[in-house]
C-alpha cells in the first residue's frame, strides 16, 4: 500500500505523458503521406448518396 | 448525360444504384417538425425575457412569470429542445446515408426516441415553471426527469452505436464520429453531474451527492462540456455532412477534419474550471481550465478553415444559395465566439468580463449564429429532400430570413458587449477615497438603452424564423413560388 501511494505521482506525471504520446501518434498516423488518397476518398462519402433509397420508384 | 447527373458529379458512383432496405425518414421529419416548433417557442421566451429586463412589469407579479423562473426555461427550450431535436433529427438521417445501413432497431426505437424526447421536454419545461429545480445550469430538472432522459439516452446509444455496427460503407465517415462523440460524453456528464439522492419516491425535492466547491466543480465539468459536445460536438457533424452536400463538394481536407476531431476530444473535457476563476476552486485548477481553453483556439479555428475552405473555388454558391449563406455564416460564428471564449477564460479578462452582459453577448453569438444558423442551414435542404420536393418553395425568402436574422444577431451581440464591459467597469469603478464610485441601481440605469437594442434583435431574430416556418410548411405542401428572376440555384436533388 505505502508503495503503491509513493509511487501515486509517478503515475500520475505517466498519465500525462502516455495521453500526450496518444495524441501525438494519432496526428501522426493521420497526417501520414501515404494516406493521403485514402482519406480524400472518405471525403467524399456524404456526396455518394445523391438518392433516397425510402422513395417508392426509385 | 442525365440532367441529374450533370447537377450532381457524384451521382454516377456505385451508391447511386445501390439498393438498401429503405431509411427510416418519418421520425426524422418529426424531428424536424419538433426542431421547428420548439425553436420558435425558444425564441419567442428570448424575447420575452429579454423584455422583461427592459420592462420589469412584464414579470407580471406572478411566480409562474418571473425572470427567474422564465430564463431557465428558454435556455433549455434553445438547447435541449430546439438543439437537442435538430441533432437527434440529423443524426438519425446522417448515419443511416453515410453507412448505408437503416436505423438499429428500425421505426419501434426511431419513434420511442421521438416521443420520449418530447416527453423529456414537457417534464422539463414544467419542472422550470412550478418550480421544481436542482438550480444547476443546463442541469435544473429533478431527479425523475433525469431518470427518464438517462433512458432514452441509452435507447440513442444503442440505436446510433447498432445502426454504425451494421453499415455497408466500410468507413465511418466524421461526422459520424462528432455525433458519437456527443452522444457518449453526454451521457457520462449527464449521469455523474445528476448523482442525487431523492427525499422521497414520491417527491420531486432531491440533494445532490457533491458538495460545496465539489458541486460547483462537477457542476462545470459538466456546463462547459454541455457546451463542447452537446452544442459544439454534436453541430459539427451536421457541418461536416451539410455543408459538404449543400456546396456539392467534399470537405476541404478530411484529414483535417480527423485532426479537428482528436484535437477537440483531447482538449475541451479540461476546460470547465475557467467558469469559476476566483471562487474557492484552488488557482492551479482554474488555470488549468484557462490553459486548456486557450489551447482550444486551434482546433476550432482548423475546422472552422475547413468548413469555409470546402467553398473554394465555389464562393459563388454563396450569392445563388441562401441555405448554403447559413451554414457558412454558421462557421464564422463558430470561429469568432470561439476566438472570444478562450479570451474571456485569461483570468485577467474573466476579472472584468464575470458575471456582466458580455458572457450573455458570447452565449447568443455561439448560440444563434452558429447553432442556429447550421440547423437552419440543415433544415433548409434536408425539407425539400424529406418531403419529396423539386425545391424550397422560396428562395427569396430564405434570403430574407438570413438579413433579417443576421441583423438581429448583430444587434444583440453588440449591445451586449457594450453594456457588459460598460457594466464590468463600472463594478470595479472607485474614487479617490476608495469608495466604489457606482451603486447597483446605477449600472442597471446605464444599461437599459442596451437591454432594449437586445430585445429589438431579438424581435429580428424570431420574425426570421417565423418566415422560415412558412416557407418550410409551403415547401413541405408542395407549393412552388414563381421565383424566375432568380439565377440558377444548386438545390439538393428530390428522389426521381
Amino acid at each position: 500500500m505505502t508503495t503503491l501511494l509513493e509511487s501515486y505521482p509517478w503515475l500520475r506525471s505517466l498519465w500525462t505523458v502516455w495521453f500526450f504520446t496518444l495524441f501525438v501518434g494519432l496526428i501522426v498516423w493521420t497526417m501520414w503521406p501515404s494516406r493521403r488518397d485514402l482519406w480524400t476518398k472518405r471525403g467524399e462519402i456524404p456526396l455518394l448518396d445523391p438518392h433516397n433509397p425510402a422513395a417508392k420508384d426509385n | 448525360m442525365s440532367a441529374l447527373a450533370a447537377s450532381q458529379p457524384y451521382a454516377n458512383r456505385p451508391y447511386a444504384d445501390h439498393k438498401v432496405e429503405p431509411y427510416i425518414e418519418s421520425v426524422v421529419r418529426a424531428f424536424v417538425i419538433a426542431t421547428i416548433f420548439w425553436g420558435v417557442a425558444a425564441f419567442a421566451a428570448g424575447v420575452y425575457i429579454a423584455l422583461q429586463l427592459a420592462f420589469p412589469v412584464l414579470n407580471l407579479g406572478l411566480e409562474w412569470t418571473t425572470f427567474g423562473r422564465l430564463r431557465p426555461l428558454h435556455t433549455s427550450a434553445a438547447i435541449f429542445a430546439f438543439g437537442g431535436n435538430a441533432l437527434l433529427g440529423s443524426s438519425i438521417y446522417i448515419v443511416q446515408r453515410t453507412c448505408r445501413a437503416r436505423l438499429f432497431g428500425g421505426e419501434p426505437v426511431g419513434w420511442f426516441l421521438f416521443f420520449g424526447y418530447q416527453l423529456f421536454i414537457v417534464l422539463a419545461a414544467t419542472g422550470y415553471l412550478f418550480g421544481i429545480t436542482q438550480s444547476k445550469e443546463y442541469a435544473e430538472p429533478e431527479w425523475y426527469v433525469d431518470l427518464w432522459l438517462t433512458l432514452v439516452w441509452v435507447v440513442y446509444l444503442v440505436a446510433y452505436t447498432g445502426t454504425l455496427l451494421r453499415r455497408e460503407e466500410p468507413h465511418i465517415y466524421v461526422a459520424n464520429w462528432f455525433y458519437l462523440s456527443f452522444i457518449i460524453t453526454v451521457a457520462m456528464l449527464h449521469i455523474v453531474n445528476n448523482l442525487a439522492i431523492p427525499v422521497s419516491l414520491v417527491g420531486t425535492k432531491s440533494y445532490s451527492l457533491f458538495a460545496g466547491v465539489q458541486d460547483a466543480l462537477t457542476q462545470w465539468w459538466y456546463g462547459h462540456n454541455a457546451v463542447g459536445f452537446f452544442l459544439t460536438a454534436g453541430f459539427l457533424g451536421m457541418m461536416y455532412y451539410f455543408i459538404p452536400k449543400q456546396a456539392e463538394r467534399p470537405i476541404y481536407s478530411y484529414r483535417l477534419s480527423i485532426v479537428h476531431f482528436w484535437s477537440l476530444i483531447f482538449l475541451y473535457i479540461w476546460a470547465g474550471p475557467h467558469h469559476l476563476h476566483y471562487t474557492a476552486l484552488p488557482d492551479w485548477a482554474s488555470t488549468l481550465g484557462m490553459v486548456f481553453s486557450v489551447m482550444l483556439w486551434m482546433p476550432s479555428w482548423g475546422g472552422m478553415i475547413n468548413g469555409l475552405m470546402t467553398l473554394s473555388g465555389a464562393w459563388d454558391k454563396l450569392r445563388t444559395d441562401p441555405a448554403l449563406r447559413f451554414s457558412v455564416t454558421a462557421v464564422a460564428f463558430y470561429g469568432m465566439s470561439t476566438f472570444e471564449g478562450p479570451v474571456m477564460s485569461i483570468r485577467q479578462v474573466n476579472a472584468l468580463s464575470h458575471y456582466t452582459d458580455w458572457t450573455i453577448g458570447h452565449v447568443h453569438s455561439g448560440a444563434l449564429g452558429w447553432n442556429a444558423f447550421i440547423t437552419f442551414g440543415m433544415l433548409y435542404y434536408i425539407v425539400p429532400v424529406l418531403w419529396n420536393r423539386q425545391r424550397l418553395y422560396s428562395i427569396k425568402l430564405v434570403s430574407v430570413h438570413f438579413w433579417v436574422a443576421t441583423i438581429g444577431i448583430l444587434l444583440y451581440i453588440t449591445a451586449m458587449w457594450v453594456s457588459g464591459i460598460m457594466q464590468g467597469l463600472m463594478w470595479r469603478a472607485y474614487d479617490h477615497l476608495g469608495f466604489l464610485q457606482y451603486s447597483f441601481i446605477e449600472t442597471v440605469e446605464a444599461m437599459h438603452p442596451f437591454y432594449v437594442i437586445r430585445a429589438l434583435g431579438g424581435v429580428l431574430f424570431l420574425t426570421g424564423a417565423l418566415i422560415m416556418v412558412y416557407n418550410l410548411w409551403r415547401t413541405a405542401r408542395g407549393d412552388l413560388r414563381n421565383e424566375d428572376s432568380l439565377p440558377t440555384l444548386a438545390r439538393p436533388q428530390p428522389a426521381v
